[in-house]
C-alpha cells in the first residue's frame, strides 16, 4: 500500500507532536533543569569540599569588635557566629555575611586611575609608582595653604600613628578622623576637660539620657546595648531624644521628640534645671556664671516652644537623671548620620558634668590611653574636619583599609584645594573610595589581621586583633607598608623600621606587655589572665589572634575644673539655638548594619530588594504634614533642599513627628551617594555639613509632582 | 476512513512526542557514570563480615556525618587481595597499595546552595536511611551515578519518576519539595536559611 505523505501530513505530524509534548514531562523538566544549569556555570567559584572545622576571630567590620566563631569547610568560613556568652546578642547582619565580603563585586584588584566624567567613572589599572609619583608631586607641594591629609576612617590604630609620624615630617600634614565615626562628642569632654581621654560606662548607668543615639539599633558594641535593652539589666531608665518613634525610642521609658537641629536648646534647657535641683551642680566649673546666664532663658516653657516637647516631659527628665543616678547623658553621633556639631555635643556632654557622674562608674569615665606602637615622639596633630580651612587640602589621602565609613562628599569637598589630589587605599571601590583619583587595594576583611582598638562606649582601653582565615584573593597593599613606601618615595626619614601594619600591632601589643597591665578574656570560655602572667609578648599577641581581647583597669579620675561652655563663643551657642518652629526638616537616618561599612553582602540587599522593606529614596512624613502639604501617601515628591533636590516616593508615617521629613536611604551604604536613573543626586546630596560639622537634618520642602 | 486517514498523521506525531517526552527523553538526560571502583554492601553487612551500616557511615562525635569511609576503612582488611574477584584487585592494586583514596561518585550529593545535617534527621526525627537512600545497604553492586546534563544533579536527588506516580518515598528523590513535604508533614519549622547557604 502506498502512502502519500504531503506537506499538510507533515504539518498536522508537528502539531500533533507539540501537543503531545506538552502531554510529557520533557519541556517543564527542560525548563527547571536549565535554571539550573545557569547556576553551575564552571566560572562560578564553588567553596571546596573538605573538613569542618571552627575558628575563631574577630569581627572588624565596625569599631565594636565583636568575637566571631566562623565555621569552616575545607578551610574556607561558610558562616559566621557571635562567639561567647548566650547573653551577649547575636552578629548584626553586616557581621552574619562578613564571610562574603572578600568576593564583593566592588572588590579592588589592582592599583587603578579613576577618570570622573559627567557619565560617570571610568576605573584605569595603573602601576603603584605612577600612584606614589602624584603623592610625591603632591606632598613636595605641600604647606599649610596646601596641606596633605589623611581621612582616617578607623583613628586609633597602630596604623594610625605611622600616618602621623610621616605627616609630621610634611609641612601642613594632618590627620583627620572620619566625621561620620561614631564616639566623636566624647571630643567634647577633653575641650571642656582640658586634657585626658573619655569613655563612657553605660554598663553601670541606671539612667541614660540619650540624644539620639540608635543604642536599640546597632549603636557602639552590640554586646553591651543588647544587655542593656534586653538583658537583665532592665532597671535602666532609657530616655530618648528623637524626632522619630524608632526601635530605640520605642524601647525608651521616656520619648522626647524635639524637632532635628533644636537639640542644643533641649540640652541647655535641662541645664537649667539640673543647676537648679541638685546641689552642687556644676561647682567645679570655671564658667558656672556664664553657664547659668546662658540657660537663665532656657526655662522648660521657652524650651518647649522652642524644641516641641511638652515642659512637663522635660522636668519630668531632668528629676529621672536626678533621682535615678547615677545617670549617663550620650549624644548620638552615629555612622553615616554623623554628629551632631561641636556646640550641641559641648551642651550634651556638659549635663553629665553637671550631673557629677564624670568619672564616676556609670557615667563619662576618665579612660587610658591605648599604648602607641613606638615610644611616642613628634607626631602630626589630629585634627577634626570641621576645624580644618576650606580649601585647603592639596593632597588627601583616604585609610579605608579597615572599612569605609560614608558621609556627604560635600562635606570633605568644599575642604580641598583647587586640582586637589586624592588617593584612598581600601578593599573596595565604593562610598568615599568613589571620590579618589587614585584607588590601591587593601585586604578585607577574614585576609589580614586587623586591629581593632578601644571602641568608644568602652570605659578601660582596649584592643582585639581579628585573625585572617584566608588567603587575600587580590595583590593587596597593606596600610603600613604604604607609609613607609611614601616615606620612602619622598624621601623622609623615620625614626622607626616597620614594614607592615604586623609589625606595628606587634609593637603596639609587646608595650601592653611590657606594662604588664590588664588581663587578656577569651571569648569561647570566658577565661581571664592577667597579663603580668604571661611570659612573652609573643603569648599575648598569640592569646589575642585566638579571639583574646586586652582589656586595661578603670583609672581614677582627676577631679580638675572645667569649662562647660568649652571655651565657646556665646554668638555661636545662640545660633545654635535659634528657632526652627516654623521649618520644615529633613533628618537623615541610617542604621548601622547600611552604614558601617560601604560594601555590604549581596544577600543583605537582597533581602531588603525583595521584602519591600525599606525601598530605596523613600521618605516618611506624619500624616498631619503630608496633609498640610497637600501630598498623599504613595505620592512622587520632589525633595528639596539647600544643596539639592531629588525625586522621592512619599509614606506617611504617625512614627515621624510633624514638620519632620525622615529620608530613609535604600538597602547599601554606596547607594546613598548614587544618583537614579533620571535624577542628578543622591540622597547624600541633600546634605550639607553646617557650620558646627553635622549633617544629620537641613531645611526642606517637599513638592508634588 | 477519510476522516480518519486525515487525524493519521496528528496522531502520530502525539504518539511519536509522548513516547520521546516519557521514554527517551529520561534515557537521553541523564547521563551514567560508573564508579571508579565496585563495592558489595550485601556482603559487607551480610553474615560473612557482618558490619553494620554505622561501622562505615557514622556520626562523628561533633554531630557531623563522617559520610563515605575514606580507604584507610577499606585497607584495614583489604591490605592483601582477599577474594579472587576482579574489583578486589582493582581495589588492592589501584588503590590501597598505592594509598589513593577511591574518588566514589556520590549518589546523594546535594547542590551547593543547599546543605543538609544527618544527625537532626537520624537521631531526633528517627527516619531511616532508607527512607531517603532507598535499599542501599542490599545492592550487590554498584549501579552508575545518573547525573542529569543540564542541571550536574544526580538521579537520586531529582527523583527516579518524572511521573510520581506509585513509587517508594526514597524514589522521589531528595528535592526541595520533597525535603518541604516532609518537614509540613511533622510540623518542622523551616525557613529558607533551614537549609540553604
Amino acid at each position: 500500500m502506498k502512502i502519500d505523505v504531503t506537506r499538510r501530513d507533515l504539518l498536522k505530524f508537528a502539531g500533533g507532536a507539540a501537543a503531545g509534548v506538552m502531554l510529557t514531562p520533557a519541556p517543564w523538566k527542560a525548563i527547571d533543569d536549565l535554571a539550573i544549569w545557569t547556576q553551575n556555570w564552571s566560572w562560578i567559584p564553588v567553596p571546596p569540599k573538605g573538613p569542618v572545622t571552627k575558628r575563631a576571630t574577630v569581627c572588624s567590620l565596625c569599631p565594636a569588635g565583636c568575637p566571631v566563631e566562623a565555621r569552616c569547610v575545607g578551610g574556607l568560613p561558610v558562616s559566621l557566629r557571635r562567639l561567647g556568652a548566650a547573653d551577649a546578642g547575636a552578629l548584626c547582619t553586616l557581621g552574619l555575611t562578613g564571610h562574603h565580603l572578600a568576593y564583593h563585586p566592588a572588590r579592588l584588584t589592582a592599583p587603578a586611575r579613576i577618570l570622573h566624567g559627567s557619565e560617570g567613572s571610568r576605573r584605569v589599572p595603573v602601576p603603584l609608582d605612577t600612584v606614589m609619583g602624584a603623592i610625591v608631586r603632591e606632598i613636595g607641594a605641600a604647606g599649610v595653604d596646601r596641606r596633605v591629609a589623611v581621612l582616617d576612617m578607623r583613628p586609633g590604630r597602630s596604623v594610625s600613628w605611622a600616618w602621623r609620624r610621616l605627616l609630621d615630617s610634611i609641612p601642613g600634614g594632618v590627620l583627620i578622623p572620619s566625621p561620620a565615626r561614631e564616639g566623636s562628642s566624647l571630643n567634647a569632654l577633653e575641650a571642656m576637660k582640658g586634657s585626658g581621654s573619655y569613655g563612657i560606662d553605660p554598663g553601670n548607668a541606671r539612667t541614660i539620657l540619650s540624644f539620639g543615639a540608635p543604642l536599640a539599633e546597632g549603636w557602639g558594641a552590640p554586646e553591651s546595648t543588647y544587655r542593656l535593652l534586653g538583658g537583665a539589666q532592665r532597671d535602666l531608665r532609657l530616655i530618648q531624644v528623637e524626632p522619630l518613634l524608632s526601635r530605640t525610642a520605642q524601647a525608651a521609658d521616656l520619648w522626647l521628640p524635639a524637632r532635628p537641629g533644636t537639640e542644643t536648646a533641649l540640652a541647655l534647657g535641662l541645664g537649667h534645671l539640673l543647676l537648679r535641683g541638685q546641689a552642687g551642680a556644676g561647682a567645679g566649673a570655671a564658667d558656672l556664671e556664664a553657664y547659668s546666664a546662658l540657660t537663665e532663658r532656657f526655662t522648660p516653657e521657652a524650651v518647649a516652644a522652642l524644641t516641641g516637647v511638652p515642659a512637663a516631659l522635660l522636668v519630668h527628665a531632668a528629676r529621672k537623671l536626678i533621682e535615678n543616678g547615677p545617670s549617663l547623658v550620650i549624644a548620638g553621633d552615629d555612622a553615616g548620620t554623623g554628629r551632631l556639631g561641636r556646640v550641641c555635643e559641648t551642651a550634651i556632654m556638659g549635663l553629665n558634668l553637671l550631673l557629677g557622674d564624670a568619672g564616676r562608674s556609670g557615667g563619662v569615665v576618665a579612660r587610658a590611653a591605648l599604648p602607641a606602637p613606638f615610644e611616642t615622639g613628634s607626631l602630626a596633630p589630629e585634627v577634626e574636619l570641621d576645624r580644618i580651612d576650606d580649601r585647603s587640602i592639596g593632597l588627601l589621602l583616604i585609610d579605608a583599609s579597615e572599612g569605609d565609613l560614608p558621609m556627604p562628599w560635600r562635606v570633605m569637598q568644599r575642604k580641598l584645594a583647587e586640582k586637589a589630589v586624592i588617593v584612598a587605599i581600601s578593599p573596595y571601590l565604593a562610598g568615599t573610595t568613589e571620590r579618589a583619583d587614585y584607588v590601591i587595594p587593601s585586604a578585607a576583611y577574614l585576609e589580614t589581621i586587623h586591629e581593632m582598638p578601644t571602641p568608644f562606649d568602652s570605659p578601660v582601653a582596649s584592643i582585639r586583633l581579628s585573625a585572617p582565615l584566608i588567603e587575600p584573593r587580590v595583590a593587596a597593599v597593606d596600610a603600613g607598608e604604604f607609609v613607609r613606601r611614601i616615606a620612602a618615595a619622598a624621601q623622609i626619614d623615620l625614626p622607626e623600621e616597620w614594614e607592615s601594619s604586623e609589625w606595628l600591632m606587634k609593637a603596639r601589643v609587646s608595650r601592653i606587655h611590657e606594662s604588664g597591665v590588664g588581663n587578656v578574656t577569651t571569648p569561647a570560655d570566658g577565661a581571664v589572665q592577667n597579663v603580668s602572667e604571661l611570659s612573652s609578648a609573643d603569648g599575648l599577641w598569640d592569646a589575642l589572634l585566638a579571639g583574646g581581647h586586652w582589656q586595661s583597669e578603670r583609672e581614677e579620675p582627676a577631679a580638675s575644673p572645667y569649662l562647660l561652655l568649652g571655651g565657646i563663643a556665646e554668638s555661636r551657642w545662640l545660633a545654635a539655638t535659634s528657632d526652627r518652629a516654623a521649618q520644615l526638616t529633613a533628618v537623615f537616618h541610617v542604621p548601622r548594619d547600611v552604614s558601617a561599612s560601604a560594601a555590604v553582602s549581596p544577600v543583605v540587599t537582597k533581602i531588603y530588594q525583595e521584602s519591600g522593606l525599606r525601598e530605596a529614596e523613600r521618605v516618611a512624613v506624619n500624616p498631619v504634614t503630608a496633609q498640610a502639604l497637600g501630598l498623599k501617601r504613595g505620592s512622587r515628591a520632589k525633595l528639596v533642599t539647600a544643596a539639592a533636590e531629588m525625586g522621592v516616593s512619599l509614606v506617611t508615617d504617625d512614627a515621624v513627628m510633624p514638620g519632620v521629613i525622615d529620608v530613609q536611604p535604600g538597602p547599601t551604604a554606596t547607594a546613598l551617594g548614587v544618583k537614579r536613573k533620571g535624577e542628578q543626586h543622591g540622597l547624600f546630596d541633600l546634605f550639607a555639613a553646617d557650620e558646627e560639622g553635622a549633617w544629620r537634618s537641613m531645611n526642606a520642602t517637599l513638592v508634588e509632582v | 476512513m477519510v476522516k480518519l486517514r486525515g487525524f493519521a498523521p496528528f496522531a502520530v506525531g502525539v504518539i511519536v512526542a509522548l513516547v520521546g517526552g516519557w521514554v527517551a527523553y529520561p534515557r537521553v538526560l541523564y547521563r551514567q557514570i560508573e564508579q571508579p571502583a565496585q563495592f558489595s554492601h550485601k556482603v559487607h553487612v551480610g553474615e560473612a563480615v557482618g558490619l553494620s551500616c554505622e561501622d562505615c557511615h557514622f556520626l562523628e562525635a561533633d554531630g557531623r556525618f563522617s559520610g563515605i569511609p575514606p580507604l584507610e576503612n577499606c585497607a584495614g582488611c583489604h591490605s592483601e587481595v582477599i577474594g579472587e574477584t576482579a574489583a578486589e584487585k582493582q581495589l588492592v592494586e589501584e588503590y590501597v597499595s598505592k594509598g589513593r583514596e577511591i574518588p566514589w561518585l556520590v549518589y546523594s550529593r546535594q547542590p551547593e546552595n543547599a546543605r543538609f545535617a544527618h544527625a537532626p534527621h537520624v537521631k531526633l526525627a528517627g527516619i531511616a536511611c532508607e527512607r531517603c537512600h532507598g535499599p542501599h545497604g542490599e545492592s550487590h553492586v554498584l549501579r552508575p551515578l545518573e547525573r542529569n546534563r543540564l542541571s550536574t544533579y544526580s538521579r537520586d536527588v531529582e527523583g527516579f519518576r518524572l511521573a510520581r506516580l506509585r513509587i517508594d518515598e526514597h524514589e522521589k528523590g531528595m528535592k526541595m519539595d520533597v525535603c518541604s513535604d516532609c518537614h509540613r508533614e511533622r510540623g518542622v519549622e523551616q525557613s529558607c536559611l533551614t537549609c540553604h547557604k
